[in-house]
């Protein structure tokens, strides 16, 4: 086709008014640009037509008949009406129709959109009665389903399969019999359904709708989702009395989410307005804690801080903004003379980071969402997307539905497994061994990118000897995985059916004492298979919190400035002209090292922000006689929590929508997050918080900050942020709402964001091979007292710890307790079944949780998510032996035992 | 009485072995066939006037030459042999006796559309059908016809009318549920599995080899101006002598029923359904029409499938419509709302006015709801309900009032 | 039937994957698929369905959409035999519901049902396509053409 003709632009008369579209538009396209009402009740404006409901019927000029508009393709010259007799008369008698399926009720509120088509047509009663009755469907805790508002138009179907790729609901049956329902037509609770909502969002008549009572929408807020770290655009509905609707809207314009959203994300906000949030400042004195107003607690805050200057520490969260990130380590920096900052990658990805940092010179993921989809293979490994990361999962399904190779790489059985083309199994902290051994058949059987090893990378000799031991038939031996399986990874890794390969992974490969040796075995496996820096390849850790990107970026790491800057000298005068004042030189304390220096005395004041150590680190009992040796411990966060039980200020922040800023995703995308709210009660943007009491520690200390910490919005806080970090250098709240979220690096205003890393070359200039050892297992493995293998995790339905999704009704409805994960084999010997009450313990606690026989765990470990439930957390049992150079805890591995509760 | 041209083995014993059809002249175009360009074949199709006889009557050529010609990825070929328009039953008799002319047929239509693979959809009830054919496929591979650039697989369904409806055949074939699909895009650009796909009626695939052989002139002078060739007319019914006649598309539906040994029963024409259940019914009068598609069509009906089901004048027509609404209820894929629901309601209130508790209104209840949806749905189906609907009765409206008495 | 025994013989898998392989796209061979299951288990139970769809790596609901739309699929333990009477319009007139009446009688049980001795499976269909030998009926795999009452006895007879 010629290109002019496509590029040109059709014009339509519709009801006497022209229009222009594009050419492949429909004429329902041309008619909704005109804003005319026209019932289109089985469209989704994003969707392809369905053509099932027939309501969008319109009279054409010399078309026979009165054809659907939403199928019928626009032509140039086309005369339409919407409004002629015989399209008004036969569509009357389409809703009369479509009316007559339904059964008016209170609850039911006129069918949504049908409703509102029916009374344009003025059809009051439909001439016929309902063919079917049906109970409503309650079984899902956010969402019910009732058939008898259900008009069969196929959209919740639709979105379920082809948006989600869940295949939960389905139209079952045929003709009039035919009806929404699930597997095994049950309830829909006893399906896979996930709850994401994307049904709900889409259902024309309010057949699938909310559960609470609808409240009427004032206005409708834009932002990115506070969850993990894919960064979904939402739209908040602000209901007239000021508080958030349940539901949340997706955004099909959101480059990384494109109208998709998990459970959490659409129906996740309401922790926002949780009755024990916080909303006053509180100062602890004589062991109880007193309401205060802002200068009484800023000020007792900076009395106990300014005391400890270089005797300090800052934990800041990956939960808050770029901009409150930012304003934490300068405050740590510039007016606490010390680097301790840190946050919480802590204790998910320090090895991923520091082993990219070390191998390529950037810790960040260097593909896109968009290039899973355009990959050939995807080997996804240590990481239950699934549950951790919904959105992506949906990507990797809808790149198979494309015909991409999916290898996933998991002791434990996640959804993805079933769903594989092969699944390895390795035994836990056998990692290196099998990708040594992938590296092996790469270059063995000469799949190696030869090229790119010569061109961009170096230390390939040592790294090549260092595999001597790596063979296939040691490989699955100590792995425990076939070598053919072993062999076939590698094969299509190194040369998937089409495109290029993608490479995936979680903390299954991070949160082990020889994570950093794990992270370099697989970036040795994409270098020596040339799969980085073109489209449909990459490397991506899989980052849990929706802001961990952007906390690292701007700065909130001991051992970089922001922008991963050095302390070297012409960086550091650069800062100190800047800020007026010199950040120190010397590397900071990561944060387990904090906690070690409580103990030493040598960090005394501690100054954490929207984190819980006292749920997230490991060995819990350990942490806790760490935090009492502290004098000053400043809590800022949205809730009383652990840690803050344990403060002696605590500062009342506001929550993700009661606040301007940004989220930088997984996909190095800059995201607006907007005000929807005001903060409930006195609550304070973070930014705010931290800037009031930077200023008045400067001013005990003597310090002259009087130009500093001065800014009057967010937006200015990131123009500071993006001053001072070259690859933020074009980006501003101005332009990420005129253009959407971007994708760093974006040094300048012209700068279109970037794709992917690596194209032309490395931070480093060359990549390097960095030989990776297979070292112990483990630090602790079963033995006869702790004959247990525990893996730890986290679930669908609550995130992290649960501090906030605990607080949201239906997502606790929806896991309400602590469940262990055993093998039916395990579960047999100790006669339990699925519900039984347990005891685990460890060398260091204990909790108790339920059974869940399940094979997707093997014979002899259990599987705990990390959230705390009815007291019960994990992390009472983990191991805090931790990874020598990143320095992360081993929280996958540890050894316990189990024993049957008998029931109370 | 026409040439037998397509029935011409069917008295012959063992016709649907490889040994007969090739001792009748079979694989005989097919030879030459290999000797011409595809476009050639497609221009000789053409010309012969060869018309689409499963039920829509579409010019065979033209829909093969819609497949796009720059296409590079791959090509089906369709054979739609889901028979199931009440009153039909010719391409059963073809698949059971002449299964090598539909095979030969399809590798010379799949040269003309350079297709390299073609699915053979049969109805899951037609089980000795399939494996006739079945066992006629495996003799065309073993004697290299096939497997030599074109492959056949046979499908069987599972039980839905809706199957033979291209798209809902193609959904089907797909291994979903047989839901018609939105059209454009249309089949030949993408069809079955996202690919070009000519969907053919088995019958019209037989017709292509003696196109071959004997030239498209031969072919179009054997049918009406606009249609070439014989047709297969299954006649059932009160006739005397039920069964497929196959007869130049030329002859009137007296003539035909005259073949068929005249009337029986009363012996005293009422009405007759001249292309299958979809087609409106035609009174005793109007029987004089031509039997091709354009003759039926200017009657104010179709030629459908050529499925011919005689009415005696004591067959009561608002049973009949009973049955027939029966058969759309039960059939209707759901997917649209006019037919999903206009279908219900129709055949509840055909069911009532023949249990005597029909209201007067209802007749024209189901006249309005039949002809405000006509025309507003993805296929043809309701189009081929609401045929009937309206047909049996405005020509046979005393019948019905006589039944409504509320 | 037990959950354990619904599985495929090894050759039967075999089969499986030949069917899938005639495909651009392996779910096409779902109906044959669908219809092997069938022979082997009797009827398309719940677990049938989530066996065939683990088998395509489709959700069970989509098998469970394409069970439920199409006739020839049983979602309930059938006879022995399964008797299928036309009851279209050339059949209808050529006596279907005479033919229909008798065998319920005859039977003692009504369309849809199963006889006690799980014997015969009685069910009213729509056109077979078999008009001119009306009224007609499918016995299993075959038809049964030009029925009278006398003729449906010899068959039913037949039936073990």
């Amino acid at each position: 086709m010629n290109v002019n003709v496509a590029a040109e632009r059709m014009k339509l008369t519709v009801d006497g008014r022209t229009v222009e579209v594009r050419p492949g538009a429909t004429v329902l396209d041309a008619v909704n640009r005109l804003e005319i009402a026209l019932p289109q009740l089985c469209k989704d404006h994003d969707r392809a037509p369905l053509g099932a409901c027939r309501t969008c019927l319109v009279h054409v000029e010399g078309v026979r008949g009165v054809p659907a508009a939403c199928h019928l393709p626009a032509r140039d010259g086309m005369v339409v009406s919407t409004e002629h007799p015989d399209a008004v008369r036969v569509r009357r008698g389409v809703l009369d129709l479509t009316l007559s399926m339904l059964t008016p009720s209170a609850e039911r509120d006129g069918f949504g959109q049908l409703g509102g088509a029916a009374e344009r047509h003025e059809l009051a009663r439909p001439t016929w009665t309902p063919l079917h009755q049906a109970p409503i469907d309650g079984s899902k805790s956010f969402f019910v389903l009732d058939r008898e508002a259900c008009i069969l138009c196929g959209r919740c179907a639709v979105a379920c399969d082809d948006v989600q790729h869940i295949g939960a609901i389905a139209l079952l049956g045929r003709g009039h019999a035919m009806k929404v329902g699930v597997a095994r037509g049950g309830a829909m609770a006893t399906s896979v359904c996930t709850s994401c909502g994307q049904c709900v969002a889409t259902c024309p008549t309010g057949a699938l709708r909310p559960k609470d009572a609808a409240a009427p929408i004032a206005r409708r807020v834009e932002t990115t989702c506070p969850y993990c770290g894919v960064g979904c655009g939402i739209e908040l509905g602000v209901r007239t009395d000021h508080r958030l609707a349940v539901m949340a809207d997706d955004v099909p314009v959101n480059r990384s989410s494109e109208g998709m959203l998990c459970v959490k994300g659409r129906f996740g906000t309401g922790f926002v307005h949780a009755r024990d949030r916080i909303r006053t400042p509180r100062v602890r004195r004589d062991g109880r804690w007193h309401e205060v107003g802002w200068d009484e607690a800023l000020d007792a805050a900076a009395d106990g801080l300014a005391r400890h200057h270089g005797r300090f520490g800052a934990l800041a969260s990956a939960k808050a903004t770029n901009e409150d990130a930012y304003v934490i380590q300068k405050f740590v920096r510039a007016v606490m003379g010390t680097n301790n900052v840190d946050h919480c990658t802590r204790l998910c990805h320090s090895p991923s980071v520091e082993a990219m940092l070390v191998s390529m010179g950037s810790g960040a993921t260097s593909n896109s969402y968009q290039d899973y989809e355009e990959a050939g293979c995807l080997m996804v490994v240590g990481a239950d997307a699934s549950a951790n990361h919904p959105v992506i999962a949906i990507r990797f399904r809808r790149a198979m539905k494309r015909g991409a190779k999916l290898v996933v790489v998991n002791p434990k059985r996640v959804e993805l497994c079933d769903q594989a083309d092969l699944w390895l199994q390795p035994r836990p902290g056998t990692d290196v061994m099998l990708f040594n051994a992938m590296a092996r058949v790469i270059v063995d059987e000469g799949l190696a990118d030869a090229d790119f090893i010569a061109r961009r990378t170096e230390g390939v000799g040592a790294w090549h000897t260092s595999l001597s031991e790596a063979t296939l038939e040691r490989a699955a031996a100590v792995t425990g995985v076939s070598a053919e399986h072993i062999a076939q990874a590698a094969r299509w890794y190194a040369r998937p059916p089409v495109s290029g390969s993608c490479l995936i992974w979680g903390m299954g490969i991070t949160q082990h004492t020889n994570g950093i040796h794990n992270a370099h075995a697989l970036l040795n496996l994409s270098l020596v298979a040339g799969q980085l820096g073109r489209a449909g390849s990459g490397i991506s850790p899989l980052r849990g919190q929706n802001n961990v990107q952007g906390c690292g970026d701007s700065g909130c790491i001991p051992t970089n400035l922001p922008g991963y800057q050095k302390y070297d000298e012409p960086t550091l005068r650069h800062f100190e002209r800047e800020w007026g004042l010199r950040p120190p030189a010397m590397t900071g304390k990561v944060v387990t090292e904090m906690v070690e220096a409580f103990l030493s005395g040598e960090i005394q004041a501690m100054y954490v922000v929207g984190e819980n150590p006292l749920l997230s680190e490991p060995d819990l009992h350990h942490a806790e006689k760490a935090f009492d040796q502290l004098d000053v411990l400043v809590v800022q966060d949205l809730f009383m929590h652990e840690t803050a039980e344990q403060a002696d200020v605590f500062l009342p922040a506001a929550a993700f929508a009661e606040k301007e800023g940004t989220f930088t995703n997984s996909e190095r995308r800059v995201q607006r997050v907007r005000k929807a709210i005001d903060p409930a009660g006195d609550a304070r943007p973070d930014w705010w918080i931290t800037a009031e009491l930077a200023k008045r520690v400067a001013r005990r200390l003597g310090r002259d900050v009087s130009t500093q910490f001065a800014w009057r919005s967010a937006s200015e806080v990131f123009d500071e942020l993006a001053r001072l970090t070259p690859f933020l250098g074009g980006l501003s709240h101005a332009r990420l709402d005129r253009e959407g979220g971007l994708q760093w690096p974006c040094p300048t205003a012209d700068h279109p964001g970037t794709r992917f890393l690596y194209g032309e070359t490395f931070p480093l200039g060359k990549a390097r091979f960095i030989p990776a050892l297979q070292t112990a297992e483990a630090a602790e493995l079963p033995d006869p007292d702790f004959p247990f293998l525990l893996n730890t995790g986290r679930l669908l339905y609550h995130w992290h710890g649960g501090t906030l999704t605990r607080r949201v009704e239906g997502l606790m409805e929806l896991a309400p307790r602590l469940e262990v994960a055993i093998h039916p084999s395990d579960a047999r010997r100790l006669g339990v079944d699925t519900g039984a009450p347990l005891r685990v313990s460890s060398r260091r606690g204990e909790l108790t949780g339920y059974a869940r026989v399940t094979e997707a765990v093997r014979p002899g470990a259990l599987f705990v998510p990390f959230v705390k439930l009815a007291d019960s957390a994990a992390n009472f049992l983990t191991n805090p032996a931790f990874d020598p150079a990143s320095k992360i805890p081993e929280y996958k591995v540890c050894a316990v035992r189990v024993e049957r509760l008998t029931a109370a | 009485m026409s040439e037998k041209i397509l029935s011409r083995n069917f008295g012959v014993k063992d016709s649907h072995t490889l040994k007969v059809y090739r001792e009748t002249g079979g694989y005989t175009a097919l030879a030459q066939a290999l000797g011409r360009e595809p476009a050639a074949i497609l221009d000789e199709v053409k010309k012969s006037n060869l018309r689409g006889l499963g039920g829509a009557g579409f010019p065979t050529g033209m829909k093969w030459s819609f497949i796009p010609k720059n296409h590079s990825g791959p090509v089906y070929l369709v054979i739609n042999a889901d028979e199931g328009e009440p009153g039909t039953f010719k391409d059963r008799y073809l698949l059971e006796r002449d299964p090598h002319a539909l095979i030969e047929g399809m590798i010379i239509a799949a040269r003309a559309i350079k297709s390299a693979l073609g699915f053979v959809y049969i109805r899951g009830e037609y089980v000795e059908p399939w494996r006739r054919f079945t066992a006629a496929v495996r003799e065309a591979y073993d004697a290299g016809y096939l497997g030599q650039g074109f492959d056949i697989v046979v499908h069987r369904g599972a039980g839905a009318y809706i199957c033979g409806e291209e798209t809902g055949l193609i959904s089907s074939l797909e291994g979903k549920k047989g839901w018609p699909k939105v059209k454009p895009p249309f089949p030949a650009i993408k069809g079955a599995f996202g690919q070009p796909t000519i969907v053919n009626n088995v019958e019209t695939i037989c017709c292509v080899p003696h196109i071959i052989n004997r030239g498209a002139a031969w072919f179009a002078g054997l049918g009406s101006k606009t249609q070439g060739g014989t047709r297969m007319y299954s006649v059932s019914g009160r006739v005397t002598t039920p069964g497929v006649y196959e007869e130049s598309c030329a002859i009137t539906l007296r003539e035909l029923i005259e073949r068929a040994g005249g009337v029986s029963g009363s012996g005293r024409l009422k009405a007759v359904v001249p292309g299958g259940s979809s087609a409106p019914i035609l009174a005793a009068h109007e029987i004089d029409v031509v039997m091709d598609v354009d003759g039926l069509r200017n009657a104010g009906t179709m030629a459908g499938s050529a499925g011919v089901i005689v009415f005696d004048d004591t067959v009561s027509i608002p049973e009949a419509l009973m049955v027939v609404a029966r058969f759309y209820a039960h059939e209707s894929c759901g997917q649209c709302t006019p037919c999903r629901e206009s279908t219900g309601w129709i055949y509840k209130m055909c069911h009532r006015i023949v249990e005597g508790k029909g209201r007067k209104d209802d007749l024209d209840t189901i006249l309005d709801v039949a002809k405000r949806g006509a025309g507003t749905t993805i296929c043809a189906f309701y189009d081929g309900a609401v045929g009937p609907y309206i047909s049996y009765i405005e020509k046979f409206r005393g019948e019905f009032e006589a039944l409504c008495q509320r | 039937m037990s959950v354990q025994s619904i599985a495929f013989s090894t050759g039967q898998l075999a089969e499986v994957r030949r069917l899938q392989g005639l495909y651009p796209d392996k779910r096409g061979a779902l109906l044959p698929v669908l219809h092997m299951a069938q022979d082997t288990f009797g009827y398309v139970s719940l677990e049938v369905e989530e066996y065939v769809a683990s088998l395509f790596g489709l959700s069970p609901a989509h098998v469970h959409e394409v069970v439920t739309f199409y006739t020839l699929y049983f979602r309930q333990p059938r006879g022995r035999h399964v008797v299928a009477v036309c009851h279209n319009l050339s059949c209808h007139l050529a006596g279907a519901p005479l033919i229909l009446a008798h065998l319920k009688e005859r039977l003692g049980i009504d369309v849809g049902e199963t006889t006690d001795d799980g014997r015969i499976t009685l069910q009213a269909v729509e056109c077979l396509c078999a008009c001119e030998a009306a009224p007609m009926m499918q016995v299993d795999d075959r038809y049964e053409m030009n029925l009278t009452p006398d003729k449906v006895d010899r068959i039913v007879e037949a039936l073990r």
